[in-house]
């Protein structure tokens, strides 16, 4: 049905009716502001100093590690639907398209600029990821700062001309290293709590070991994956960069598929 | 080492096998291999792993400081706990077996890629994750999951429909995702917990439900009734179901009815003393049984048919469950278990249909059973399954629905279930009757075509029906006790 | 418009199978009617108060004179995005009343 034929009168309804429910949430929101608790953030609060110095990636990557998993894998996920949107690993099969030639837009300035620029967000990124445990950050906004150096530079220059060229198999690569790496971490805790505890726990922090399970056992050592550090934030700093890898390697994935597309798709 | 070490294996394991198999997307041998070893694993470790509670990260129950926290329960579970018992284990071998079922057929076709069993993969580990969640968010981020991932196998049959039937679900897919956010943040905000079971203890000894509680269990609901494919949301999902492959639709259409049983489960165990919930779903369930099977009855295609049939029958599952005593919901999760069977037999049988005549349009086929016999009489013993006669295994279940109908003191809705199960025999009979027995085919056969694949899974299938029909005690009696021991 | 009611699904549902088409238009159309009237029955023998009965019954009397309830449905469930968008939103405001007026809660 079109919408020239939809009548009239059933917009006015679905109208009042969704007015009274944005009215119902926004009178939610506004009483909500008077019974909020501390509830779980105050335990967090109190339990996170002990394993890295930034709580809010204590929470992200220890207490509720496991949920960024999934957080992680929605973009894959994500990221492998929009490339199948054009076509990749359809059931129809991908042909290899001819990279459309771009036409020169560009001024000089942006031409100057951009690839320093670019070089300088890829810095920021990686300082971002690595310092995601003791500063601001981590690997969500790092990933995605690198990745918009690259869509910058990949927009000025061009698919084919840009200095700062990743291909697709490099994309695909880093982003199974990166998922790989948070999955197999997590394995890592769960086989090392298993072999000195008795029962394994997935994503445990072999590095901080914060119950003390881990002793000094059959490999004379203590922390596993302890990420060099002075702060001794264990594995999270290694999530980090799983995690940089694979929002990198997808952002980057859709945005040379956009590129790629041609106008009728 | 088998204790509940094992339990998170059961959703990372199918993870590690989807980023491996989508790497290796176009090595046809090695993906092969991979996808047959680790569908085969995904179904050994539910069964080898015992029942227990896993704690990720390790992080132990703790003292909740009630008068700093201001939480209502004096300790808590302080990381991600997942729940592994009898109800997950039947749940989770029927779910890995039958993708076990489906990518075998799907490795059959040509033109696979990795990238297609990478999604298959992750929508199982999505929907193990549904079960075993015993924490609120990490519910919802997998099942974000799973309609990201279920939109990517309906995209990827690459048909102008089935991307505009993928996009609708995504569209429809943001309301739904967005409202049970917005609840979970809600009751985050008013008990200061994510857990499921300490969420659920919280609220009852807070006492009456607060209104900003009866905002987050609306919006919930509203995400219930998408995910499990209920009024509002038939046609997006029944759409989806219709768009994909035909085994892929099996998957689809296990995939939403287990999602509705978990999900019901978690909304009947969290706010288990509030009885309008109930009389909701109850009210949605019987609507979208009446829809689904009338919109059944006037199809002429046969996955479209077999869509809507799919549809209704997962509104009777909904209204065992609406109906709220311990009796009804196990009768309703019996049947989830058993519709799941037979509606698969009949979408494997159009997959076959669809791989030798190219289509399914019942009107341009005809005479089959000459052709395919064996086809013919697996589909009519399907049929008589799915619409509830006797020695099968979904007159087990429903007659229970009707008995605990009667039970509850609504037996008008015993009536309505009866006459579901013949509108859905006249639906199915018709198309069986036209595709297998009407002289005259305009639609000829492929030749080349055995299907041998197809034939040895609907057998197996059709005798697993049988043999649920025979014994449902193996079945039933772990679900009921289950369901009183929750007692929701 | 009963007597009528047979031409009537035979020219609407010619083009679905001879003969078959018709049997399940009349058993769809019979499924829609009971449930209306189940419906009617129950609402009727669960509600205590006199003036929703009167409702239903009047409701089900409305129902029954638009007999060929069958192809309204299904025009109703056809795959626009406008009908299922209307639908939800109908959908949302009755869970959302339902909850709030039935707990007894006035925001």
């Amino acid at each position: 049905m079109k919408t020239s034929e939809f009548e009239q009168g059933r917009n006015i309804i679905m109208g009042v009716a969704l007015f009274l429910f944005s009215f119902l949430i926004l009178r939610t929101m506004y009483i909500f502001s008077n019974s909020i608790i501390p509830g779980m953030s105050h335990l967090y609060n109190l339990y996170s100093g002990n394993i890295a110095p930034n709580i809010i990636t204590v929470i992200l990557f220890d207490f509720r590690g496991y949920d960024t998993l999934g957080e992680t894998f929605i973009l894959i996920t994500a990221v492998i639907t929009t490339t199948m949107v054009f076509g990749w690993g359809s059931l129809k099969g991908y042909k290899k398209k001819e990279t459309p030639q771009m036409t020169e837009k560009s001024t000089i300035i942006q031409k100057l600029l951009s690839f320093p620029m670019s070089m300088l967000l890829v810095a920021f990124g990686v300082t971002v990821i690595l310092g995601g445990h003791i500063t601001p950050g981590g690997g969500f906004p790092g990933g995605s700062v690198i990745a918009t150096g690259y869509f910058l530079s990949v927009v000025i220059y061009g698919l084919k001309k840009t200095p700062l060229r990743f291909t697709h198999k490099f994309l695909v690569n880093l982003s199974t290293i990166g998922a790989l790496i948070f999955l197999l971490t997590g394995v890592v805790g769960l086989v090392f709590s298993a072999y000195y505890h008795g029962t394994g726990y997935y994503l445990y922090n072999t590095g901080v070991d914060p119950y003390q399970i881990i002793n000094v056992g059959a490999f004379g050592w203590d922390n596993i994956l302890d990420y060099p550090d002075p702060t001794h934030p264990g594995v999270i700093p290694y999530l980090n960069i799983g995690v940089g890898f694979n929002v990198l390697a997808g952002l980057s994935l859709i945005a040379m598929f956009l590129m790629e597309a041609k106008k009728d798709e | 080492m088998f204790n509940s070490t094992l339990i998170p294996l059961m959703v990372v394991f199918p993870l590690i096998a989807a980023i491996l198999v989508n790497f290796l997307h176009k090595k046809d041998r090695s993906v092969k291999t991979i996808a047959i070893i680790s569908s085969i694993v995904a179904v050994v470790i539910p069964i080898l792993t015992l029942y227990g509670v896993h704690l990720f990260s390790g992080h132990i129950r703790t003292e909740s400081f009630p008068e700093m926290s201001k939480l209502l329960i004096p300790d808590v579970y302080m990381g991600i706990v997942y729940a592994y018992g009898p109800l997950q284990k039947i749940l989770l071998v029927l779910l890995t077996i039958m993708t076990v079922f489906v990518i075998f057929l799907s490795l059959n076709k040509k033109l696979i890629s990795g990238v297609y069993i990478a999604m298959i993969f992750i929508s199982l580990a999505s929907v193990s994750a549904i079960i075993l969640a015993d924490d609120f968010f990490n519910f919802f981020v997998f099942i974000e999951v799973l309609t990201v991932a279920q939109a990517a196998l309906v995209i990827a049959v690459r048909e102008t429909k089935s991307h505009k039937a993928a996009f609708k679900y995504m569209i429809f897919g943001s309301i739904s995702g967005g409202s049970i956010l917005l609840g979970i943040a809600l009751l985050l905000g008013v008990y200061g917990l994510l857990n499921m079971t300490d969420l659920s203890n919280a609220i009852k000894a807070g006492g009456a439900l607060q209104p900003i509680a009866l905002t987050a269990i609306s919006l919930i609901t509203i995400g219930w009734l998408y995910e499990s494919g209920l009024f509002p949301f038939h046609v997006v999902k029944s759409n989806m179901y219709e768009n994909a492959m035909p085994e892929v639709a099996a998957l689809l259409q296990l995939q939403s009815k287990v999602v509705l049983v978990a999900m019901s489960i978690a909304l009947l165990r969290i706010f288990s003393g509030y009885s309008l919930l109930k009389s909701v779903m109850l009210g949605f369930a019987i609507f979208t049984v009446v829809v689904g099977s009338v919109m059944a009855l006037q199809q002429t295609d046969l996955r479209k048919l077999l869509s809507f049939v799919a549809v209704g029958q997962a509104g009777l599952v909904a209204m065992g469950i609406g109906l709220g005593t311990s009796f009804s919901i196990s009768a309703g999760i019996f049947h989830a278990i058993n519709d799941v069977l037979s509606m698969a037999i009949l979408f494997f049988v159009a997959g076959f249909i669809f791989e030798a005549y190219k289509t399914t349009k019942v009107d341009k086929i005809g005479d089959a059973l000459q052709k395919i016999p064996l086809v013919g009489l697996v589909m009519f013993l399907a049929t008589l399954a799915i619409s509830g006669v006797p020695p099968f295994n979904s007159y087990q279940s429903e007659l229970r629905i009707i008995q605990s109908a009667v039970q509850a003191g609504y037996a008008e809705l015993g009536v309505l279930v009866i006459l579901l199960s013949v509108a859905t025999f006249v639906a199915i009979i018709k198309a069986f009757y036209l595709i297998f027995m009407r002289p005259g085919s305009t639609a000829e056969i492929d030749p080349k075509f055995k299907g041998t694949m197809y034939k040895t899974i609907i057998v197996v299938l059709i005798a697993m029906c049988l043999f649920i029909g025979l014994f449902p005690h193996v079945i039933y009696d772990p679900i009921y006790n289950v369901i009183v021991a929750l007692g929701v | 418009m009963l007597d009528k009611i047979y031409e009537i699904f035979h020219d609407r549902m010619i083009h679905k199978g001879k003969g078959v088409g018709v049997g399940s238009g009349f058993t769809s159309e019979f499924l829609m009617i009971s449930f209306f009237l189940i419906a009617g029955i129950l609402v009727l023998r669960t509600a205590n108060s006199i003036l929703f009965a009167l409702g239903s019954i009047l409701i089900l009397a409305a129902i029954l004179f638009t007999v060929p309830s069958v192809f309204r449905v299904e025009k109703e469930n056809t795959d626009s995005i406008n009908l299922t968008s209307f639908y939800v939103a109908i959908s949302i405001v009755t869970i959302l009343i339902v909850f709030f007026a039935g707990s007894g809660v006035l925001i």
